[in-house]
């Protein structure tokens, strides 16, 4: 392979990651494809000789792009999957057992397969095709998880609901559109300061002609009562089924939990993350991010004196939810565990050790 | 897989970039002046690290996010320091969106002679950027160069964009010294008027920005953020005017001879982002804080923003940990705190508001607040540290107060058991320069090794500013003031101070047009008569038109006179020129005598004589010369044809001026005036009825 295109690649990379610092990049799904088109060019494009060599440089790559931007947790989940998907690969080349038998296994024979180790080390000339072909599976996974949510819409959405919503999320967006084609419903948004993406949704909801009320973040509580489902979108979903959504999600769902309204959460497969959340603070969990919107900079000398704090994230535990709706169905936040255990192998739940055994 | 590569591609698809659409910047990396103290003897400012990162990063990374492509880094002070710096950073690798070329110039002494020299190698193509090498900001520069490349396209005169933030009185990111007014039309968006407010008390607007533009606002709550959108003419003009030696020079000089040249200066208020110029120990320690607060971001630490090696945590209450930190038991990082990496701290120390680098030893018992310590910076037991920069490998020995507004420069070393005055700023060797003379004759700097004052183990002398020749001297007095006039913002007092300048500004706004008249008739008089004198030469000696103008142009600037004025006077003078010479002449001649005079100085004419209002000045100064000669006034309607036969005038501009209201009015002679004008004014309007009926 000529130099120009590692160099390319190279270039592609720190745009990536340029991006992401800047936060240029808006969406979970953008994220995600991005990072699977980047991927598979790095598959494409490095040299290797075995799918460990291979495993390994989409580890090291990924752990480039994570770091990035550390709260993205999109891109870790999109390395993960493609780390499986070589996995797999692999195995059904070398063995030559079919893909069906694999992802079937019981949970008897995941224990006995643990047994005989793999290593991954040998010539599999045709894994290169075959990785490439299953990840564009995926990609394709990603451009309909949407439409697959949106579907099951009619399912969870009937006729004169009172349904709350807040912030903007555009799988939220689409769900509730796809609803209003054949049910009349209203809809009330809750504005989420200070970003205030609730307006935006509230002005695109009342423009496809779906009755729209936007409320303020304080005003939760008290509306509650008269709400009969709460729908809400997330920015990822966490390991043990908790959420880590748009600030001021946690006051909504213990205002649904005081109510017993019940909490649905819109969120495509490829959100669904293997961390657990250990500390509130930025590194594991949120983003802090310039306090301007909360007060702005020409406050003048007040802002010596102030400490003003601009938290991206809620955390909203597993209790609190009562079902996910993904693109491949609903499932209650216990479930999530075996839906992890489906998309990655285990081994890759925490890249920097993983990378260590090997 | 085609479809949704746009994104990420972009501009790596080696997409054939058209010349002109690659996006320019110029970094200043020197200050040219000692604001930072002994600070800047071993380093140039750029590379002070501010938050543990060098200053210029802070602007490169800022350019590379704006998607510029292509940095001229202007060097001088110290550039090899530069030069290996930025050989060494990251944008020399591969793959890097940006090229940084430094030009090292030892020469340049100032703003001015670096942008001369930029024009010397003409490697500006388009539209770039000026920004000084320690600014932090955070902008989408892209829009701003949007708004400006379409402002161009209306106004071709629009040299240059300047953006400032929005920072009322009182706010801690401003600084006193930086302090600035401006006028700038409302809906233009362009300045009419800049002025640095600096110790002055009063604030002089010229009146006839007030008198020509309907709506002006007048800032003083801006804060300059150092960057600006320039046209490839800016440097250029830097080099036609040797004269310009800063910013603030090309500023004042623009808007002075704006006029003439026409060219004009815009401004641009930035809303949501940051933008701010370490310009001296205050903005540094505010900027500092500003980063730490996160009013920067994504520029902050915590974002791998720099690198991706380096990596930091952030906790609550703005608390930035490096990688191996050890915290000693009990002690209490408070707010706003960043460690460096391999930073050891005792127990019970207590840290707030601060930036400890890397690899620095903070002994137990330590009370640090508003402390920048470097790299390698050893303080031992109970010492106490208040707003002070502290430089890499710098040793503070147990017991020791460094008070407020301290610096101490690389390697010093101070206590034990001593209380550091306020303000001291302190060096490791004695001066070398040739100020250090005067030094050694005052007697305060002892030869031995060290100063008692500062310690028995000590090693610290007394840093005096160089004064520089060329500066002014109230220049100077704000260096030394530097950082008590930050301490000084902490007390109400300062504020108190600050409001009761604003009311006698205002004051002054009212007062002090009374006293503009007599100045300017002066000056107009002595103006007028220079003129007549440079026009006899230029026909004696045959002088090019084109140097007349040049003439009359400098002329202007030397007596303060408007362009109206200029206008006039030039009409007036090239009427009177055959007046004087034909005294007692009978009409027909002196008509005559006047042709033959705009003939000659047609081109002059045609020079000033060109928008409208000019050609009411014009006539107005015909109805002038009228009222004060009676052969003229017998003439003025053949005199007036003539011109707007010639094409110096033209007709609806002479149905403008005839509806004016003559400040002539009660004159005895004002009538016949106007019994000569009106069979003029007739007649144009009938050619001009039946033209229009033709069509």
């Amino acid at each position: 392979m000529p130099a120009g295109d590692t160099e390319k690649l190279e270039e592609r990379i720190e745009s990536f990651t340029k991006d992401m610092k800047l936060g240029n990049q808006q969406g979970s799904y953008s994220v995600a494809s991005n990072t699977v088109n980047l991927l598979v060019r790095i598959i494409a494009q490095t040299k290797w000789t075995s799918a460990l060599d291979l495993m390994n440089i989409v580890k090291s790559e990924g752990k480039r792009l994570m770091s990035s931007q550390p709260s993205e947790t999109v891109i870790g989940n999109m390395v993960r999957r493609i780390l499986k998907i070589i996995r797999e690969e692999y195995t059904s080349a070398s063995r030559g057992t079919t893909e069906e038998e694999e992802s079937q296994d019981s949970l008897h024979k995941l224990l006995l397969s643990e047994k005989q180790a793999e290593d991954f080390s040998s010539q599999t000339p045709t894994l290169k095709a075959s990785v490439i072909e299953a990840v564009s599976e995926l990609k394709s996974e990603l451009e309909t998880s949407a439409e697959n949510i949106s579907a099951q819409a009619l399912e969870h959405i009937h006729a004169n609901e009172v349904i709350m919503t807040c912030g903007k999320s555009k799988t939220v967006e689409e769900f509730l559109k796809n609803a209003a084609k054949q049910r009349k419903f209203q809809v009330i948004v809750v504005e989420c300061a200070p970003f205030y993406y609730g307006q935006e949704l509230a002005l695109s909801l009342a423009k496809s002609g779906i009755e729209t009320m936007v409320i303020n973040d304080t005003a939760v509580f008290a509306i509650m009562s008269r709400v009969n489902k709460v729908i809400i979108g997330t920015h990822t979903v966490m390991a043990n089924g908790g959420l880590k959504a748009i600030n001021g999600s946690h006051a909504i769902a213990l205002a649904a939990k005081h109510y017993s309204v019940p909490l649905i959460v819109c969120a495509a497969m490829f959100k669904l993350s293997p961390q657990y959340l250990c500390s509130y603070d930025q590194d594991a969990f949120n983003k802090f991010v310039s306090p301007h919107e909360v007060l702005p900079f020409s406050e003048g000398e007040i802002l010596a004196k102030a400490q003003i704090h601009n938290p991206v994230f809620d955390y909203v535990p597993p209790e609190l939810v009562t079902l996910f709706i993904s693109n491949i169905g609903g499932n209650a936040p216990s479930y999530v565990y075996r839906l992890l255990s489906e998309l990655y192998h285990p081994d890759d739940h925490d890249l920097d050790n993983s990378n260590n055994s090997h | 897989m085609a479809p949704n590569k746009n994104k990420s591609s972009g501009r790596a698809s080696g997409e054939d970039l058209k010349q002109e659409d690659v996006l320019q910047a110029v970094v200043i990396a020197d200050s040219f002046n000692v604001r930072f103290g002994p600070l800047t003897l071993k380093k140039p400012r750029a590379l002070l690290p501010l938050v543990n990162v060098p200053l210029i990063d802070y602007t490169l990374n800022f350019l590379a996010a704006a998607g510029i492509q292509e940095v001229f880094v202007v060097c001088c002070h110290l550039a090899d320091q530069i030069r290996t710096h930025l050989k060494n950073s990251k944008w020399s690798e591969v793959g890097s969106s940006m090229t940084v070329t430094p030009i090292l110039s030892d020469g340049c002494m100032s703003v001015g002679d670096s942008l001369r020299e930029i024009d010397s190698k003409s490697l500006i193509r388009s539209d770039f950027i000026l920004i000084t090498g320690d600014v932090v900001s955070n902008i989408a520069i892209q829009n701003i160069m949007d708004i400006h490349k379409k402002r161009r396209e209306k106004d071709k005169s629009s040299l240059m964009t300047m953006v400032y933030k929005k920072a009322p009185i009182g706010h801690a990111t401003r600084c006193h010294e930086d302090d600035i007014v401006l006028a700038v039309g409302t809906n233009t968006k362009r300045i009419l008027h800049y002025q640095k407010t600096r110790q002055e008390k009063r604030l002089n607007i010229p009146a006839d920005i007030l008198l020509d533009h309907s709506d002006v606002q007048i800032h003083y709550e801006l804060m300059d953020c150092q960057i600006s959108i320039c046209t490839p003419l800016v440097p250029q003009l830097y080099t036609d005017n040797f004269d310009y030696q800063t910013r603030e020079d090309f500023v004042k000089g623009i808007l002075i001879n704006e006029e003439i040249l026409g060219n004009t200066i815009h401004l641009h208020v930035i809303q949501d982002e940051y933008a701010a110029r370490v310009s001296n120990l205050q903005m540094y320690d505010a900027v500092s804080k500003d980063i730490m607060k996160r009013w920067t971001f994504p520029v902050v630490p915590d974002q791998n923003y720099f690198s991706d090696k380096k990596h930091v945590s952030y906790g609550r209450h703005n608390i930035y940990k490096s990688q191996d930190v050890s915290l000693g038991r009990g002690c209490v990082l408070e707010e706003n705190v960043f460690i460096g990496c391999n930073t050891s701290i005792g127990s019970n120390t207590h840290i707030i508001d601060s930036v400890i680098g890397d690899n620095c030893i903070i002994g137990d018992n330590v009370k640090i607040k508003g402390g920048y310590l470097w790299e390698n910076v050893r303080v031992e037991d109970d010492c106490c540290i208040d707003t002070a920069v502290v430089a890499s490998g710098v040793t503070i020995y147990r017991k020791t107060t460094v008070d407020v507004g301290s610096v101490l420069a690389w390697n010093v070393q101070v206590g034990p058991d001593v209380v550091l005055p306020p303000n001291v700023l302190l060096m490791s060797d004695k001066e070398k320069d040739e100020f250090a003379d005067s030094e050694d004759e005052d007697g305060t700097d002892q030869p031995t090794e060290g100063t008692p004052e500062f310690g028995s183990k000590s090693k610290a002398f007394n840093y005096k500013a160089c004064r520089d020749s060329d500066a002014e001297d109230d220049d100077d007095d704000v260096d030394e003031v530097m950082w008590r006039l930050k301490i000084h913002s902490d007390d109400e007092s300062f504020d108190d101070d600050d409001s009761t300048i604003l009311s006698d500004e205002s004051d002054m706004l009212d007062g002090d047009f009374g006293d503009f008249g007599d100045l300017e008739d002066k000056d107009s008089a002595m103006f007028y008569s220079e003129l007549i004198d440079t026009l006899k030469r230029a026909k004696e000696e045959n002088i090019k038109s084109d140097n007349v103008i040049l003439e009359i142009n400098s002329l202007k600037h030397a007596y303060n006179i408007s362009i109206n004025d200029v206008n006039m006077s030039v009409v007036k003078a090239v009427l009177d020129l055959p007046l004087e010479k034909t005294n007692t002449a009978d009409r027909s001649n002196l008509l005559n005598a006047f042709k033959n005079s705009l003939s000659e100085h047609r081109p002059l004419m045609l020079n000033y004589i060109k928008s409208s209002e000019a050609q009411i000045d014009c006539l107005k100064a015909v109805e002038e010369l009228c009222i004060n000669n009676e052969f003229v006034r017998k003439i003025l309607g053949k005199l007036i044809l003539h011109m707007y036969n010639e094409d110096y005038i033209e007709e609806n501009n002479i149905f403008k001026w005839y509806s004016l209201d003559s400040p002539n009015q009660t004159d005895p002679f004002y009538n016949q005036i106007q019994t000569q004008v009106d069979p003029l004014i007739k007649w144009l309007k009938e050619a001009e009825e039946e033209s229009s009926e033709e069509d």
